[in-house]
């Protein structure tokens, strides 16, 4: 219809600085990622994310896909693939190596057998283990340079070619291919792009011959719609409503091509892009559309809004006749568009004329309704025109509004309201006033009339709110509704207009509210803020309501009250509507006259979100990005946590506002426009993060992420825990208690054994017969030499001294020791003269460890109990140091023939003692010798 | 012989059937034309070498740069061949592929093919698909072609000051008379 769509531009420029936009894709979660020739971006409306190729690797991207576990591949123009989840690039390496050539698409098919399609190597299976292939000279592939790849509707997979189309499918490891080339009806070999529609049917375009439409269950072609094509290659396809098939080209720009009209039209004067190379095509699911041409701009377009250059600014009414034209009414004359050409024509005759009102009757008769000169009739088909005024019967001059229904029709004037019976064409018998309302009864100002199914006028009345006439008789709404409460009768006292569904439902517009009347009931839907003015409505399709509110459009959802607003973002900038300056056509499009704009509303009927989508896109904890699958288990200490998310709505992504909370810790909701919410110092407990977007506070529980959080308890906090410590702590101090009470018995019977041993060392020291003995040696000694009886006697005391302060120590030096051994065996040898050797030899680093006192002592006093010592046979006792550094005292054997009356207790004693200081006593008792091995105490 | 066209021969007498044409041609036109809004620029070499081999349906394509003959002034060919294509680092372009289309070579008549190859200007490499025009007749073969060549593409910078002189596309002619080999 000549509307231009209006594109926005998104520049990639700041992260990809001349980046060249290839291809789009639209993941299930809402965000688009976009591959370009310096890499993978993705986008949320607000901010691209750049996602470098980890190995540095050729970074043109080639390929996007998301599969059916919404894993997303990419492919690259170095063959190189890479899979995407939780925030990184994974390479993709197969066993049986990767393609070395572009890969030029992904797809899978019903078996999930992924398929990709390269630029030289034909099309690759992965079965999920292994990686087929299918290439010309082996499978009859049409070629190996495959353009573009889709999946039809019964799972097979089509790929275009410089040598026409192939058909694939694989089963059981079995590969099938058919083609589809010129021979078939192909327009031209080379395919570029093909498109699989809602019907299970193939578009597809070509190089030389433009595009087709390939009906797959009949098996055949449509014949082209064009004779020839001039706009050279064709590298997109998208299907809008199954009505519209927008086309990319290599070098001529965005074309649109309207199936029912089949007219083609460039899509890019009012953007300076677009002109020569797009690269991709897209639809997405706020029913935009995204282009990309190669540049670092993407562009989108909302679908339901285009815009029409009108032919004068300020359009006052307008109509779409039932022959699908357009009549555009200004203050000074009437001017209609040319469907051929789409500029605008001067009605002639309606120079001056300042109109207000359009209405097309049952005759092809235009009903012109002016500024003070009333209707002006004009004959659609033979152009002839006659004026209709108050001389005639018309209520009032100034005609606000008219409508029609049956043989009736209804004109609201400023004067009232006029109803005419309409039997033929005004042009055969003057029309015959049936009813004339407001002359006398009631005399304001009414802005609106509409018929409804039953047959009821409703008119917007000022001063009055809502009216209708039914059975010969003007009404008040509160006819039907009962009393209004007083909110409702001041916002409808002065109604602008009148809408009726089709689900019997009326609409008022009260000029700040909009209230909807369904079975008896009256209820407001909507309430202006501020003080916007909305000048029109109108009902759409889907139970939809259109509103034009100043500088913007809402659809109001009759099901829920719910709106989606557009204004700027999709194009409509300042938007001054005129009163009820708007027209439907039988397709349910609405054309909107403003100030200066005339917007064209087509209603999408493939369901669009009206939104925004909700996506938790990344948790940080402890400020490190946190892959997560579900609940998040986190340990006490990782209580730090960053939520991102994003409320996706191209349509304009600065409407949006987040409302979230972390349930167990947030008393209420926190609402901001932030895309991230950040928690610190969290204690363990359970979570849920809940956060949800909406444009103007309309929040509805469906589109509300959670995600649930737990922090554990730190291990000392948790109960088997502590009872685990418990039990180890008292098993411990019951050990304690136990070895504790085993040292004090081992210390009283050490402290027995030594008062023991003292008394049997005192009663050997003293026994009589050593001092016998001794006084024996001497009273020789004093003979022979009276000096060494001193000396002798010295020693004797010397040794009883020593015997005396070491019997209460426990342990004395090996040195002390020693010198105590020696004063002994000097006493000895005294007495035997040279029957008795002494080898003492002990270095001097051992001299300071220590042993049990008088041991030594003991142990020479027993060899000279059991040995005999004569000059024919000297006893040698040797003290020394062995390997395993012990003390070792050792005589040699020689024992006496009459058996030594022993008691046993010296040596018994001795090993008793030392057990008890946790060491053994070695004796070893071989015939020539005895040997006693002492351990020494450090 | 251009040693291009002698390695196409060789490979393409062990590839092609025994009696498949092969054409050749050392004296092909090439014209381009720059249509900028200031100033245009025509030039032309005679000294297009090329053959086509009809059993396989390959082709290859050369010329030198510094064969172009013509411009507007000789400061004009020196800038062209020093400046913008380099002709001293990158003495030649060429076209070397394959026909698209399934041709018979030895059927007299004219046909509209598609040649697929790779298109160096400029040392860049580009996949070029070139529409052409050929004919046989007896032991000729006629080619010709219009295409363009966008300097972008080839890495061809222009200085801003001369952006009105020359055209950011640029205009290419081709006609040959190829001669079918014994």
């Amino acid at each position: 219809m000549g509307q231009s769509p209006f594109f926005r531009v998104h520049s990639m420029a700041q992260v990809l600085p001349g980046g060249q936009g290839k291809l789009l894709h639209e993941a299930r979660d809402g965000k688009f990622w976009i591959g370009t020739n310096q890499g993978l971006l993705d986008y949320d409306g607000l901010e691209f994310h750049f996602w470098p190729r980890p190995d540095n690797g050729n970074p043109e991207v080639t390929a996007i896909y998301e599969d059916l576990f919404r894993k997303l591949w990419v492919g690259y123009a170095d063959g190189a693939i890479f899979t995407y989840k939780s925030s990184s690039l994974i390479a993709w390496a197969p066993e049986e190596g990767n393609p070395r050539v572009p890969i030029k698409g992904f797809v899978e098919d019903f078996d999930r057998n992924m398929w990709i399609a390269t630029y030289g190597e034909g099309l690759y299976i992965h079965d999920g283990k292994h990686l087929y292939n299918i290439n010309d000279q082996d499978d009859g592939l049409s070629a190996d340079e495959i353009y573009t790849m889709t999946r039809d509707h019964q799972g097979r997979i089509w790929v275009g070619t410089d040598q026409g189309i192939s058909i694939c499918s694989f089963k059981e490891q079995v590969k099938k291919v058919e083609t589809l080339s010129v021979k078939d009806g192909l327009p031209d070999q080379i395919v570029r792009t093909i498109l699989a529609d809602a019907a299970g049917n193939m578009w597809i375009g070509t190089y030389d011959q433009g595009f087709i439409r390939y009906q797959v269950t009949a098996n055949k072609f449509d014949s082209s719609p064009f004779a020839a094509w001039d706009l050279g290659v064709i590298n997109n396809l998208e299907l809008l409503e199954g009505k519209e098939l927008w086309i990319g080209t290599e070098n001529q720009g965005l074309w649109r091509y309207s199936l029912q009209q089949h007219r083609l039209e460039k899509q890019s004067p009012l953007n300076p892009g677009l002109v020569k190379k797009i690269t991709d095509l897209q639809k997405d699911r706020e029913g935009n559309l995204w282009v990309l041409d190669n540049s670092e701009n993407i562009f989108l377009s909302q679908r339901q809004f285009d815009f029409l250059s009108g032919p004068a600014s300020n359009t006052q009414a307008l109509l779409i006749t039932n022959d699908g034209d357009i009549y555009l009414g200004i203050s000074s004359g009437l001017y209609v568009r040319s469907d051929v050409d789409s500029t605008w024509h001067l009605v002639p005759g309606t120079t001056g004329i300042n109109i207000l009102t359009l209405f097309e009757d049952n005759f092809k008769t235009l009903w012109v309704g002016t500024f003070g000169q009333g209707i002006l009739w004009l004959d659609l088909t033979s152009k002839r025109t006659r004026w209709w005024t108050e001389k005639e019967g018309l209520a009032n001059n100034a005609v606000l509004s008219i409508s029609g229904s049956g043989g009736q029709v209804w004109a609201a004037t400023l004067g009232g309201v006029t109803s005419i019976l309409l039997p033929s064409p005004v042009w055969i018998e003057q029309p015959a006033l049936q009813h004339q309302m407001g002359l006398t009864k009631w005399n304001n100002y009414t802005y609106h009339v509409r018929i409804d199914p039953i047959g009821r006028a409703w008119f917007g009345t000022d001063g009055h709110g809502p009216m209708y006439w039914e059975n010969g008789q003007m009404n008040s709404i509160n006819q039907l509704t009962g009393p209004l409460d007083s909110t409702t009768l001041r916002d409808l006292k002065t109604t602008f207009s009148v809408s009726i569904g089709s689900d019997t439902s009326i609409w008022f517009n009260g000029g700040q509210s909009i209230y909807n009347y369904k079975n008896s009931q009256l209820k407001k839907v909507y309430q202006s803020s501020g003080q916007l003015l909305i000048t029109s409505i109108e009902t759409t399709i889907n139970n939809q309501l259109l509103v034009i509110e100043q500088g913007q459009v809402l659809i109001i959802d009759a099901k829920d009250g719910t709106y989606t607003r557009y204004g700027e973002g999709v194009g409509i900038k300042k938007f001054e509507g005129n009163l009820n300056c708007l027209t439907k056509d039988l397709f349910g499009n609405i054309v909107i006259g403003g100030a200066s704009q005339i917007i064209h509303y087509s209603p999408v009927r493939e369901n669009i979100n009206r939104k925004p989508r909700i996506t938790l896109n990344t948790v940080k904890v402890q400020g490190i990005n946190y892959n997560f699958v579900g609940p998040l288990r986190l340990k006490h200490f990782q209580n730090q946590i960053t939520f991102n998310y994003s409320g996706l709505w191209f349509n304009n992504p600065p409407d949006v506002l987040y409302k979230y909370r972390l349930v167990n810790y947030d008393d209420s909701w926190r609402i901001s426009r932030d895309k991230e919410a950040s928690y610190a110092n969290l204690s363990p407990g359970n979570y849920i993060f809940e956060v949800s977007s909406a444009i103007d506070n309309q929040w509805t529980t469906p589109d509300t992420t959670s995600l649930q959080i737990n922090i554990s308890k730190p291990i000392w906090q948790k109960l088997w825990f502590i009872l685990a410590a418990l039990i180890v702590l008292s098993s411990g101090i019951l050990y304690i208690i136990k070895i504790r009470d085993q040292e004090l018995r081992r210390i009283s019977m050490l402290e027995t054994e030594r008062a023991k041993s003292q008394l049997a060392a005192l009663q050997a020291q003293i026994n009589p017969h050593f001092l016998f003995n001794s006084f024996n040696t001497l009273s020789t000694i004093i003979e022979e030499d009276p000096k060494g009886a001193v000396q002798y006697v010295e020693k004797m005391s010397d040794f009883f001294r020593s015997m005396l302060s070491v019997r209460d120590t426990e342990l004395i030096s090996l040195d002390e020791e020693t010198k105590l051994v020696q004063d002994y065996v000097y006493l000895l040898e005294k007495r035997f003269g040279k029957a008795i050797h002494l080898l003492v030899d002990l270095p001097k680093e051992f001299r300071h460890l220590q042993l049990i006192p008088l041991t030594l002592q003991l142990l020479v006093e027993n060899a000279v109990k059991h040995n005999i010592v004569s000059k024919s046979k000297p006893l040698t006792v040797h003290i020394f140091i062995d390997e395993e550094k012990r003390l070792v005292v050792k005589n040699n054997r020689q024992p006496k023939h009459e058996k030594t009356v022993s008691t046993g207790f010296g040596l018994s004693s001795l090993t008793k003692r030392y057990q008890l200081l946790n060491k053994t006593l070695i004796i070893e008792d071989p015939v020539e010798s005895f040997t006693v091995k002492i351990p020494l105490v450090k | 012989m251009n040693i291009l066209i002698n390695l196409l021969l060789l490979i393409t007498s062990w590839v092609s059937a025994p009696n498949a044409p092969v054409y050749l041609t050392q004296e092909g036109t090439i014209k381009f034309k720059s249509d900028a809004p200031l100033e245009m620029i025509e030039a032309t070499s005679n000294e297009l070498k090329g053959a086509v081999d009809g059993g396989n349906n390959t082709f290859a394509f050369t010329v030198e740069i510094n064969s172009f003959k013509g411009f507007n002034s000789p400061l004009q060919l020196v800038h062209f061949n020093e400046n913008y294509m380099e002709s001293k680092t990158y003495p030649k372009a060429t076209f070397i592929g394959k026909i698209i289309e399934e041709v018979d070579l030895n059927k007299p008549g004219e046909q509209t093919i598609r040649a697929k190859g790779k298109l160096t200007v400029h040392g860049i490499e580009q996949e070029r698909i070139i529409k052409s025009t050929i004919s046989v007749s007896g032991n000729v073969l006629k080619l010709t072609s219009n295409f363009t060549v966008i300097l972008q593409d080839h890495n061809i910078t222009i200085p801003r000051i001369v952006h009105q002189k020359i055209a950011e596309e640029i205009q290419v002619q081709v006609s040959a008379e190829l001669k079918l080999q014994p």
